[in-house]
């Protein structure tokens, strides 16, 4: 819904607290990946659920298999996070991770889905924390769809507005690309807003 | 309000539950865990758990129980990608898919200072075998849609040769009586001018038969070609012309075999009007015929006919072809449109025809088509919605 959609005040609020809240988490992602990894600071992205197939077709040329995670948010701020990520990437996120060349698909898998969990706890588990809200993530699970053409919208019909999170993972200097991708409920959306409301007027 | 007796919870809870610390060393064990791996509490306290389970990989598990703690969030083991973590073999003898139990875990932090984590452990076997049985399932409906569309495409050819067959058979009928009457006249002609008894006017009235007759072929060819490479769009179609168009292709054989073709309550000199796609129902009646030709001259029935009509009710068009030819034995009735069903010899029928004709009247015409048996015969009836 239109009055749903966050105005610049708001949308450079949330940049700022996610900034923060991946501030707080790089120190303990370093710790978990230990120290070979670093998160760039996120890029905020608001979009009507409806465009986000052409967008990550436009933003991802590769038209590579893609490892397609999804993990459910419950709580106050409740929603799903999609975590999306091509397969070369994938393969050296695991066999870096893994200290191993000779992965297998499992593995990949594995470490994509704990990736996941990583970023989502990260960014919207921080995140909740500055909103003093509490949220909890229910397992992800994996899908691995051809190309980016086959994402399936319809597991994103229920949702109106889209909030993409669009991070780099840095390994030393070889760049593994994800993007995570926040769908939020209007509800999730009207209490970010207050919230967001509550920390502009008392800065 | 204090629970003294909080340890009833984690010994009876139906989850297995482990308190182990960072460098993998556990510290609680609960009842459940004890009942399904056989390994006591008391014997694996203080131990590191690769002693008992030596396949878990140590950098996954550590860094895990960093993720929980350092982020003070939870961390996850997947059942569908990863193998158990704890390898508890099955004691269901009837398990087909999985040798060892199929978890879930959860890791959720428990103690930061100390380090500590606790793993909720999930018994998803059942989940498991559930999915797998899914998953073959949909690979086995997945191949069988292959094999439908592979089957579909055959049956599409074979109908087409078959409707190919059907159309030599009928232009051979049309042809037979004028090449009779070329082939005759030319001898004649030729035997005359042997014995020199041939005049002009003969021959001029000779050769003008065989210039009619040579018109009549060529007209049957227009006629054919026509009727397969009509386009097939939707328009408003006057059903009584797409009726006579079937007749004038089949009447010349149901003439060589003695058939008598009865239109009931003259329908078809009215005009009856329906919106649909044109030129597919001639292809129906046309099959409708020829099967209730080859009934009657199989079952060689004496003073044969097919009878034609048309009722319409304001709602729907009705058409019906109906043969004295005994009709169809009540147990095949149901299966008479189903692909590869046929009564024919296999030399004489593909067990098509009827298919293709419930294909085009269900489908491209939106209508319906059933058999019943009359005192006389078998009687089709196409029923089309106004």
């Amino acid at each position: 819904m239109l009055e749903n959609i966050l105005n610049e005040d708001e949308k450079d609020c949330l940049q700022e607290l996610i900034n923060i809240s991946y501030g707080t988490a790089s120190a303990s992602i370093s710790e978990i990946l230990d120290s070979f990894a670093t998160l760039k600071v996120p890029r905020i992205k608001l979009l009507k659920s409806l465009q986000l197939k052409d967008y990550l077709i436009n933003n991802d040329s590769s038209n590579d298999i893609q490892f397609v995670v999804s993990q459910i948010i419950h709580g106050n701020f409740s929603g799903e996070n999609i975590f999306l990520i091509n397969k070369d990437s994938a393969f050296k996120l695991a066999e870096i991770l893994n200290e191993d060349e000779d992965v297998n698909i499992e593995e990949v898998s594995d470490v994509v889905l704990e990736i996941t969990n990583i970023l989502s706890s990260a960014t919207i588990g921080k995140f909740s924390e500055l909103l003093d809200t509490k949220v909890s993530f229910q397992a992800p699970s994996l899908e691995i769809i051809d190309s980016l053409e086959d994402f399936n919208e319809n597991r994103i019909k229920d949702f109106n507005e889209v909030i993409i999170i669009s991070t780099i993972l840095e390994f030393d200097k070889l760049n593994v690309k994800g993007e995570l991708i926040l769908l939020t409920k209007d509800e999730s959306i009207k209490k970010l807003k207050e919230e967001l409301q509550k920390i502009l007027e008392e800065y | 309000m204090k629970f003294e007796n909080i340890n009833i919870l984690l010994e009876t809870i139906d989850n297995g539950i482990i308190l182990i610390d960072e460098n993998l060393n556990i510290l609680f064990w609960n009842i459940w865990l004890e009942t399904r791996s056989g390994i006591k509490s008391n014997d694996i306290i203080n131990k590191s758990i690769l002693e008992f389970f030596p396949e878990i990989k140590e950098n996954v598990f550590k860094r895990k129980i960093k993720t929980a703690l350092a982020l003070n969030s939870t961390a996850f083991y997947n059942a569908e990608n990863t193998k158990p973590l704890i390898k508890i073999k099955q004691p269901r003898v009837t398990s087909k898919f999985f040798e060892f139990m199929q978890q879930s875990i959860t890791i959720v932090p428990y103690d930061q200072e100390k380090r500590i984590v606790c793993l909720y452990v999930y018994d998803n076997t059942r989940l498991s075998e559930q999915n797998k049985r899914l998953k073959q399932l949909t690979e086995e409906l997945e191949e069988q849609i292959v094999q439908n569309k592979t089957k579909d495409r055959l049956m599409y050819e074979q109908s087409k040769m078959a409707a190919l067959g059907d159309m030599i058979h009928n232009i051979a009928h049309q042809w037979r009586q004028p090449l009779s009457i070329i082939s005759t006249t030319a001898t004649g002609v030729a035997f005359q001018k042997k014995m020199d008894i041939l005049d002009d006017s003969q021959l001029i009235e000779n050769m003008e038969n065989i210039n009619k007759s040579t018109q009549y072929l060529s007209k049957v060819i227009d006629t054919f070609r026509g009727f397969v490479d009509r386009n097939k769009e939707y328009k408003v179609v006057n059903i009584s012309k797409e009726i006579l168009e079937a007749i004038d292709i089949v009447k010349p054989s149901l003439m060589y075999h003695g058939i008598e073709l009865i239109e009931e309550n003259e329908c078809l000199s009215k005009n009856y009007y329906n919106e649909m796609t044109c030129h597919e129902l001639p292809e129906v009646l046309i099959n409708l015929i020829n099967n209730a030709k080859e009934a009657l001259t199989f079952k060689d029935i004496k003073k044969p006919w097919i009878k034609i009509d048309i009722i319409d009710d304001k709602k729907h068009i009705f058409i019906s072809v109906e043969d004295n030819a005994g009709g169809v034995k009540e147990n095949i009735k149901d299966k008479i449109f189903e692909p590869y069903f046929t009564t024919k010899h296999k030399s004489k029928g593909t067990g098509l025809g009827l298919h293709i004709c419930y294909r085009i009247i269900t489908e491209s015409l939106n209508g319906k088509i059933s058999i019943e048996n009359t005192l006389n015969g078998a009687k089709f009836t196409i029923k089309l919605e106004k």
